[in-house]
């Protein structure tokens, strides 16, 4: 069965908290109801699980690319075509490492953007739950996703936690 | 910060998203003034490559002029962006809020100004991507070339650094951005525009996942950022450093001497960016006296930091007793116009702003914020020049060989260009996207608290 | 958040605070006015013994005259080390008062008792006036065009003088800093009631005396740093540079400076784990604080990178013969060996184990680190000041280049009391100072109280801080 998502807004953070919890404790698991703000709060304010990430291993993968990327330039280019330029030997260290920071920094920078969007579970397409007013006014939106004979529950227990509107409709 | 206004969520929302919304009455005006200037720019540029370098001032033995003074010049401007934004950002600052974009905005235009005075530089720009390690089947069999880029030049290690660096800024702020450009896609009506932004959102919702990524991205883009801007302004020193030849160039200090330069130019740059972001889109509820005041403490320690190295450059220039290095300092100070260029330079640089900067008064006044840093870019723009050009005449004992230099039209035409094109990208920029995150004002505005201590109010921030 | 007409604002928290009721906290007191343990005494009777040998070696050395520069190496080596690790620490506490960090509080005052290392410094300097080689015999001057009319005190005088200011700054400011926790012992412990007394010389928490102390070492503290670069760029200079004929480097008395900031966090970290693990102070010293070193240091060490490739790409580049000299003295040539082990504890370790999360957000990681950067400090001091001072400045008249490259010199029994002196004797300064000077600063502790709590933000809970100035 596919599933369906109910949306609440709430104006409070004690509220959306609250429901989290009567969501919770009406044997919804974590990973079917889910917070959305218009601006970061502190980790836990509404009582949400905190997020698992794995941002920092990104940059560390994206710096041995960059540089096998530089050595693999510099040697290969210098030693295929070698030339000596101011008496410096062919393969010299000190502008070689100019070159291997560089990469090396680039492609972790690089790989560290992708790591970023991934680990947002960007991008999107079908965005799915949302009201406009969460970002532009400040709500807090508060939205379940789970089996259509399982919304009608969520969406009581939304209205009964202080939600301003509920909205019914989206698939997941 | 001690002056503080609690706004509501759609008051931020509208203040900063009203210049992407619609265009205040002055913007076309001033963008169509920008363009005009350009456009001048441009037709100079497009008579240098049809006439050759020979409409430029330069000439033996002084073949770098006003191009590469600029060049360094707007690399030294991009630094403080990331940097004060980097900085801000790892050290958690509170007032950083509304000062990052607006800086890190500064960065991308002035890198892209500073490679363009390269490609007006070189005699053959078509050409230019010569310096790029692409083998021939990528570049359209360009046989012609017949060799790999020299590693061991400064000049290739330029383009590698600027490059990373560019490329990194830009993604930095992209990523910065998509909160906001989620908050635009939902302000503005359904059309083309809502349609383009929502496919830069990514379909950003907001989520706690989505927020705590958004808090640990821009730290660890931060420390990645930040080696990268040392490293750069250290390469393009290097281009001077490495020569022996030109007097005034070989010194170890360059690396350094350059870097704080360029902190000092560019957080003066961004002083003046908001300033003028004050003025003219009438932030007052964001951008505080308290902003500035910051910010000029920090410029007072710059400053000071970097006349001590240029004492010491001046000091272990004169250390080794060479009698051309002498004749050149000699005449840098006391030979017009290098001795007027000179003064102008010191006391703009840095007795006048600096002087200034001791007064809490002018600190939190942006007005004179505003002009103090404005003189300080006069001052450092003539800092690179008088490093450049006079080494460049050479006035060794073959004095055949001794030369002057004057910019031409042309080349003034297209320094003109390149202020013009960033004050412009900047604008367009501010058209486009808010520049002041309104995420991160927003946050500001919940992470706040009071603590009363008897009569006393401190302000006091979440610390996560 | 609230509706108001419309609109959803969030409404600022106030918390109140008020110290009225709130006492100094009687477990750092207690910790501070204890006696100390046997193992606390025989460090002090050990470095007080190690101290003596040092100055029994001082005098030896000095009787053995100052012709033979090499026999100095390791004397000037170790008396550069005092000023670029012990007397870079108060550094970090000028630094992070200006940052506004909280995280220093538990252990600035142990980075302001370094201070007293200045007297240390002091004595092991003063022979060295001697030992600089006269004008005629090859040294350079930095501040004069003509040399034959160098004035006989150069730079004798003005480095002395400026070396006095300086340990008079570090000790004014380790007193200012200290004297209301001198007032609180004062009206707290029996016994040295009267030391307190003097000490504290009348402070009796006036709003005006706090705005005073507040000026005062925010004033000294600009000076201390501006007098730390200040002796170490003559360090740099009239007493390494000019040694070495043919080396022009305008970065190296920012670098010396940078390496005293090195040694300076190093040290702290050192003294901090060993605060933590053996002096009692579990309660007042966290991970925060040992994590906050160890990220100073990381970044530090980047820099030591940056400072090294900077001089180095500028010398090795143009392959000028004196150039190449110098860099065949300080690296490439007979002191290779010191080069490699300068730079891999000062930078490779620093920086390749500092970047893991687990090493460095931990208890033990930052101070094994801090070790590895001390012996490279030190390695790198000798790399530098054992060579110029063993260095033949004659310059061959056919090929204008050094006419032989020294050898590195062997230590001798007195270079060995010397070093372990330089090393102990301002350890036995902190260990006797530390006895009236409280480690862990009593007022600044207590302030956080005023502008740092955990605070319940809906269903979790945060870190609240103010800076209020």
């Amino acid at each position: 069965m596919a599933n369906k998502s109910v949306l609440g807004l709430f104006i409070d953070e004690n509220e959306a908290g609250d429901a989290l919890s009567s969501l919770r404790k009406a044997k919804y698991q974590d990973n079917e109801f889910e917070v959305m703000t218009g601006t970061p709060y502190p980790h836990g304010t509404f009582g949400e699980a905190h997020p698992k990430l794995r941002l920092h291993r990104f940059p560390i993968f994206g710096a041995v690319i960059g540089f096998t990327v530089a050595l693999i330039i510099t040697v290969g280019t210098q030693l295929a075509y070698p030339l000596v330029t101011g008496g410096k030997p062919v393969l010299s260290i000190p502008p070689m490492l100019v070159i291997f920071y560089e990469m090396t920094l680039l492609f972790s920078v690089i790989v560290t953007v992708f790591g970023a969007l991934f680990e947002s579970r960007l991008p999107k397409i079908f965005m799915g739950a949302y009201d406009e007013r969460i970002m532009t006014e400040g709500y807090i939106g508060v939205v379940v996703s789970v089996p259509i004979d399982r919304i009608p529950k969520a969406e009581q227990i939304l209205k009964k936690s202080g939600a301003e509107s509920t909205k019914r409709g989206w698939e997941e | 910060m001690q002056e503080h206004q609690q706004l509501s969520d759609s008051e931020i929302t509208e203040d900063l998203t009203a210049p992407v919304i619609r265009s205040a009455r002055w913007f076309w005006s001033v963008v169509g003034s920008l363009g005009f200037i350009m456009l001048v720019g441009i037709s100079g540029y497009i008579y240098e490559l049809y006439s050759g370098l020979g409409v430029t001032g330069v000439q033996r033995p002084v073949y770098w002029g006003a191009y590469i003074t600029n060049f360094v010049f707007w690399i030294g401007i991009s630094h403080a962006g990331i940097m004060v934004s980097a900085i801000l950002r790892l050290t958690q600052a509170e007032w950083k809020r509304p000062i990052t974009r607006a800086a890190e905005v500064l960065t991308l235009f002035s890198l892209i100004a500073a490679l363009s005075n390269i490609m007006f530089h070189v005699g053959r720009p078509w050409r230019i991507y010569w310096i790029t390690p692409l083998p021939p089947i990528f570049i359209g069999f360009d046989f012609a070339r017949g060799i790999w880029p020299n590693v061991r030049s400064p000049f290739v290690w330029d383009p590698v650094a600027v490059g990373t660096y560019l490329l990194s800024t830009i993604l930095f702020v992209y990523t910065c951005l998509i909160p906001d450009i989620a908050l635009v896609r939902d302000k503005v009506k359904a059309g083309p525009a809502k349609i383009i932004y929502s496919i830069l959102a990514l379909g950003f919702r907001g989520t706690p996942r989505q927020w705590k990524v958004q808090g640990t991205a821009p730290i660890l883009l931060s420390a990645l950022v930040l080696p990268i801007f040392v490293s750069v302004h250290s390469i393009v020193s290097w281009d001077f450093a490495v020569s022996i030849a030109v007097e005034g160039w070989h010194s170890t200090i360059f690396a350094p001497y350059f870097i704080i330069g360029a902190i000092h130019s560019g957080v003066s740059g961004v002083v003046t960016l908001m300033a003028g972001l004050l003025w003219l889109y009438k932030l007052d509820k964001y951008i505080k006296p308290d902003h500035f005041d910051a910010i000029g403490r920090l410029l007072v320690v710059v400053a000071t930091i970097w006349f001590f190295a240029l004492f010491l450059e001046w000091v272990y220039a004169l250390y080794p007793l060479e009698d051309p290095e002498i004749a050149l300092r000699n005449m840098q100070v006391s030979q017009p116009p290098w001795s007027y260029l000179f003064i102008v330079f010191l006391l703009t640089g840095f007795f006048i702003p600096v002087g200034a900067w001791l007064f809490k008064s002018v600190r939190r006044n942006p007005m004179w914020m505003f002009f103090t840093t404005i003189l300080v870019n006069i001052g450092m723009w003539l800092e690179r020049f008088l490093i450049i050009v006079p080494g460049l005449s050479r006035r060794t004992e073959l004095s055949f060989n001794w030369g002057t230099y004057t910019p031409s039209l042309v080349e003034i035409g297209l320094v003109a260009f390149t202020f013009a094109f960033v004050i412009c990208g900047v604008l367009v920029f501010a058209r486009i996207f808010p520049l002041i995150p309104p995420f991160d004002i927003k946050e500001g505005m919940r992470f706040r608290h009071v603590i009363k201590i008897g009569k006393k109010n401190i302000s006091a921030v979440v610390r996560e | 958040m609230k509706k108001i007409k419309n609109n959803l604002i969030f409404t600022e928290r106030v918390i109140e605070r008020s110290l009225g009721k709130v006492p100094v906290n009687k477990e750092l007191i207690n910790i501070h006015n204890r006696k100390r343990g046997n193992t606390f005494n025989l460090f002090l009777y050990i470095t007080a013994f190690l101290s003596v040998i040092g100055v029994v070696g001082i005098i030896l050395r000095i009787m053995n005259g100052f012709d033979d520069m090499s026999a100095w190496s390791y004397y000037v080596t170790a008396c550069m080390f005092i000023f670029t690790t012990f007397m870079g620490a108060p550094m970090f506490s000028m630094a992070t008062k200006v940052a506004r960090g909280n995280w220093r509080r538990p252990i600035s005052r142990m980075s302001e008792i370094f201070c007293i290392s200045g007297i240390a410094g002091l004595i092991f300097f003063i022979p060295i006036l001697w030992v600089l080689p006269s004008l005629e015999d090859g040294r350079k001057t930095l501040w004069f065009f003509d040399p034959g009319k160098v004035p006989a005190y150069s730079p004798h005088i003005w480095t002395t003088l400026a070396l006095i200011g300086f340990v008079l700054t570090a000790l004014t400011l380790l007193w200012l800093n200290a004297r209301p926790d001198f007032a609180i012992l004062r009206d707290k412990s029996k016994g040295k009631s009267k030391i307190y007394s003097f000490l504290a010389h009348g402070w009796v928490g006036s709003t005006h005396q706090w705005g005073a102390l507040r000026d005062r070492v925010s004033v000294l503290g600009i000076f201390y740093f501006m007098l730390l670069l200040t002796v170490l760029y003559f360090f740099a200079s009239d007493f390494l540079m000019a040694l070495i004929p043919g080396w022009v480097d305008s970065l190296y008395p920012v670098t010396l400076s940078h390496n005293a900031i090195q040694g300076g966090v190093a040290i702290l970290t050192i003294a901090v784990f060993i605060m933590w693990k053996w002096g009692g102070y579990q309660n007042f010293i966290g991970l925060d604080q040992l994590w906050g070193l160890g990220k100073l240091l990381f970044g530090i060490s980047l820099l030591w990178f940056w400072f090294f490739i900077s001089s180095l790409m500028v010398l090795w580049y143009g392959k000028k013969p004196n150039e190449r000299d110098v860099l065949q003295l300080l690296m490439f040539g007979k002191y290779l060996p010191i080069f490699i082990f300068t730079f891999f504890f000062v930078c490779i370790v620093p920086f390749f184990s500092l970047t893991l999360d687990s090493i460095r957000k931990s208890y033990y990681g930052p101070p094994i680190i801090a070790i590895s950067v001390l012996i490279g400090n030190f390695l790198d001091r000798f790399r530098h000041y054992g060579s110029a001072y063993s260095l033949d400045r004659t310059i061959d008249d056919a090929t204008h280049r050094f006419a032989s490259l020294p050898d590195i010199v062997i230590p001798n029994m007195v270079d060995l009391m010397v070093i372990f002196g330089a090393v102990s004797m301002p350890l036995f300064f902190i260990l006797i100072i530390s006895k009236y000077v409280p480690v862990i600063s009593l007022w600044e502790n207590r302030e956080y109280l005023l502008y740092g709590s955990h605070e319940k933000y809906y269903k979790t809970e945060v870190l609240v801080e103010g800076k209020p100035y």
